[in-house]
């Protein structure tokens, strides 16, 4: 029983040591955040100077940079001033900046990581060089999220699509999870030229597994170019469903009056899969005329929910003189009244 | 005679084995826990986040059963959150005060005739109101009453998004709260379900969906429960969580992937503890089915919620937990022999098996054991009160260890005042509310066969908001 006693004894102490670390901690967020102010009032005394490049003090502001608390409160200065002058700033101090990379690429990797985020907001993409590239490589093969996505912002926040492309071409080999909207969202916000980027994507699609094929659909779908081609052959040589769906969606929100078969196709053929139909139903709104109308009536009163719902909300978007009372059937009914309601709901109307 | 030593010795053996391991679990709970709060804190402070502008589509619901004081600031609270694909499921169950009205009023609810895909049972519908707030759908469902679970269920079957929040209408979201509980979803695949830290909201202000000024509870019951949450939420949760063992996301804010709750079947109207069941439930599915998944905490998802702040609704409450426990418990035996499976949940089906479920029985039975061996003069009452004193001082330690650490990681400022409460209430835990909780739990054996699957409600009071900011 004694034993049990000492090591109660032994918890209470390590608990007690936790307690002290804890409240230490408390004090040391206080000290580091008035370190932080006192950091940004200097810098934002000095920075005047620098921009007009009268304050001579960039040897010693790259030199202090080495300290990623340093870096953070310089790049949170920096953002604050305006566009055009931080810019032309930047271009000035970039080659000093990127002299960083090789102090920084022995650091923890949550370092390299912050470091990376760092460079990305003040887009110094634009200015890669070797080591830096060879560092944000490396940051984009590792096993943690966090430092992929950092190094991935640099890359969506640069000029050049080859980056991108070649982190595609990582990421795609690694076959690791890195959440897919979050690369959609990324690569649609790059600052170069999209449609360049979208044909390097294009090019790269044969290569990729199915996920990254998809996440290629997607992306295309969000850039203001259309590749009707090159998706329309897509759609023929898949077998991939979800591919296919997003493919579906590219060309309801791309309009391409030879594609309009495939829905049409695909809605009036109950053998087909539901998920297909359901999805053509919902695009079928982009390609309004009478036939689609008139197939749109008859898929409203279909077996399954998600087609006759979607035909419902199809049909109120793109027939204004259509109501619940010109269907015998009850169900298609019931849901037309519905989609009449939501849309005049949503217009503030009701 | 000698039977009566070898009785005391065999008791004192498993009492020795059963406190030692549960401190030990505590502890590593602690320790890791307070750990694992650090290295966040450190990867927030270092930029290392997954943060996205258009996060994944979810509904929220929230099953309402007479919260007339509390569920429009809980819908406000909501779609004051930072998020912007969502829409808001209030699932009125038969309420006999104005909760249906105030919501009406409040968000200019409009009556339509929405038909509903019901893919899990449920009382019917009375009537269904909408209406955009700013670009987000809130939807008030007026039904039959048919409790908790079933109000749940409607709310599922009414939800549009491929995933769905639970939150209770007596809670209030952080305004990140949303985006936070997500984040599993976006680090890790196969992610099912997703469970947010519980704080008490009693004695707490809230200005634009963040905490204004927090105190310690002026109501002494509440501001026990401060302390016995925080410990809870750090301890086992997180620990439990890094062997995805986690068996309770809590009813009060949840976020669940809508295709396999509904494979099993939603909630189940029957269980007095449907939050439990449905973790329990899904564990299980997924074990049987051979399906790759995980089920995350993530303590930075704040939801602030209401603590009884009388015994009376306090007995109420937790001798309900404890049925409910008793029941998922009892309901789900099997998994124990499952262990090939996953002996991770298995070790933590223990957990809740010997020091939750039936840690009642058995503290009650170490009191008339001591009660026993003392009528037999076979105890040493010294080392007894200095045991006594030692456990309380480790369980006040371990208590006051968590409590701290969810002040810094929250960046919570605390007065002196409330530092100094602290410890007192820390002490007043293990030594008198502990005992409290011991009695209503017990009481839940004597009743859970005839329990009745009703709200669990408790005397309510409007939250502490102050009026928000103008946008600049």
């Amino acid at each position: 029983m004694l034993s049990i006693e000492r090591i109660i004894y032994v918890y209470i102490f390590v608990c007690l040591s936790v307690i002290v670390f804890n409240i230490g901690h408390v004090f040391i967020t206080e000290y580091q955040n008035r370190k932080y102010e006192n950091t940004k009032r200097w810098i934002q005394k000095i920075l005047p100077n620098e921009l007009n490049q009268t304050g001579g003090l960039l040897n010693k502001l790259i030199s202090k940079m080495a300290s990623i608390d340093f870096l953070n409160t310089f790049v949170d200065v920096l953002m604050d001033v305006e566009i055009e002058k931080r810019e032309t700033y930047i271009k000035q101090i970039a080659p000093s900046i990127l002299s960083l990379s090789g102090q920084y690429k022995n650091k923890k990797e949550v370092i390299q990581a912050c470091f990376a985020f760092n460079l990305s907001r003040i887009h110094m993409g634009d200015y890669m060089n070797d080591e830096l590239l060879e560092m944000l490589m490396r940051l984009l093969s590792s096993e943690d999220p966090y430092s992929r996505q950092n190094a991935l912002l640099v890359f969506y926040r640069c000029h050049n699509p080859e980056y991108i492309i070649k982190a595609y071409i990582i990421l795609n080999n690694m076959n690791i999870y890195h959440y897919d909207k979050l690369i959609i969202d990324g690569t649609l916000s790059f600052l170069g030229d999209k449609t360049m980027l979208g044909y390097g994507l294009l090019n790269l699609y044969l290569d990729l597994n199915e996920e990254f094929k998809l996440i290629v659909i997607n992306v295309l779908k969000g850039i203001d170019y259309p590749f009707y081609d090159e998706v329309n052959d897509i759609y023929y040589l898949t077998q991939n469903m979800e591919i296919q769906i997003a493919i579906l969606r590219y060309f309801a929100r791309w309009k391409y009056p030879p594609f309009e078969q495939v829905f049409y196709n695909l809605l009036s053929n109950t053998q087909q899969n539901w998920e297909l139909r359901a999805v053509s139903a919902s695009c079928l709104r982009s390609y309004p005329n009478r036939v689609n109308q008139a197939l749109l009536k008859m898929t409203i009163q279909d077996s399954n929910w998600y087609v006759r719902y979607n035909s419902a909300e199809s049909l109120a978007a793109i027939s204004k003189g259509v109501t619940e009372e010109q269907f015998d059937d009850p169900y298609a009914s019931d849901i037309m009244k519905y989609m009449k309601q939501k849309e005049q709901l949503q217009r503030g109307d009701f | 005679m000698e039977n009566i030593k070898l009785f005391l010795t065999i008791v004192e053996i498993f009492f020795a084995i059963y406190l030692l391991t549960y401190s030990t679990f505590l502890f590593l709970s602690v320790a890791y826990g307070t750990s694992e709060l650090y290295e966040k804190n450190i990867l927030k402070k270092m930029h290392n986040e997954l943060k996205h502008d258009y996060y994944v589509p979810v509904s929220i619901i929230t099953p309402a059963y007479n919260e007339e004081l509390t569920v429009v600031d809980t819908v406000s609270s909501l779609l004051a959150c930072d998020y912007k694909l969502m829409e808001v499921v209030v699932v009125d169950d038969g309420s006999t005060d104005q909760t249906a009205s105030v919501l009406i009023e409040y968000f200019n609810l409009q009556k339509i005739d929405r038909p509903l895909h019901k893919k899990i049972v449920c009382k019917p519908e009375k009537a269904i109101y909408q209406n955009y707030v700013g670009k987000k759908l809130v939807t008030l469902i007026m039904k039959e009453n048919g409790g908790k679970a079933d109000s749940l269920n409607m709310g599922i079957n009414a939800s549009l998004y491929p995933y769905f929040i639970c939150i209770d209408a007596d809670s209030v979201l952080q305004k990140d709260a949303l985006e936070k509980i997500i984040q599993p979803v976006i680090y890790e695949k196969n992610v099912i379900a997703s469970g947010g830290l519980i704080k008490i909201s009693n004695g707490v202000t809230f200005k634009n969906g963040q905490v204004s000024t927090y105190r310690l509870p002026k109501n002494i019951l509440a501001a026990l429960q401060v302390m016995e949450y925080d410990r809870s939420f750090l301890a086992a949760r997180i620990f439990l969580d890094s062997f995805n063992a986690n068996l309770i996301i809590s009813g009060a804010f949840g976020l669940f992937k809508k295709d396999i709750v509904i494979q099993v079947g939603g909630y189940d109207p029957n269980t007095m503890g449907e939050d439990m069941e449905l973790v329990v439930k899904l564990h299980s599915y997924a074990k049987t089915s051979k399906i790759d998944y995980v089920i995350k905490y993530e303590p930075d998802a704040i939801c602030w919620t209401q603590a009884p702040t009388k015994l009376k609704d306090l007995f109420k409450q937790r001798k309900r937990w404890h049925i409910g426990l008793i029941q998922t418990m009892g309901k789900y035996k099997n998994l124990i022999r499952d262990v090939d499976q996953n002996p991770y949940s298995i070790f933590s089906f223990l957990y809740f098996l010997f020091y939750e479920m039936l840690s009642p029985i058995i503290e009650v039975g170490g009191i008339a054991v001591i009660i026993f061996s003392y009528y037999v003069d076979l105890i040493y009452i010294d080392y007894m009160i200095l045991l006594f004193i030692i456990y309380l001082l480790f369980g006040a330690i371990l208590t006051l260890t968590t409590f701290y650490s969810r002040i810094y990681t929250q960046k919570i400022r605390l007065s002196v005042w409330d530092c100094i409460k602290a410890v007192f209430l820390c002490l007043i835990e293990s030594l008198v509310f502990h005992q409290f909780i011991l009695v209503a739990r017990l009481s839940a054996f004597f009743s859970f066969k005839r329990s009745q699957k009703t709200w669990g409600n408790i005397s309510r009071q409007k939250h502490d908001i102050e009026e928000e900011e103008a946008d600049e």
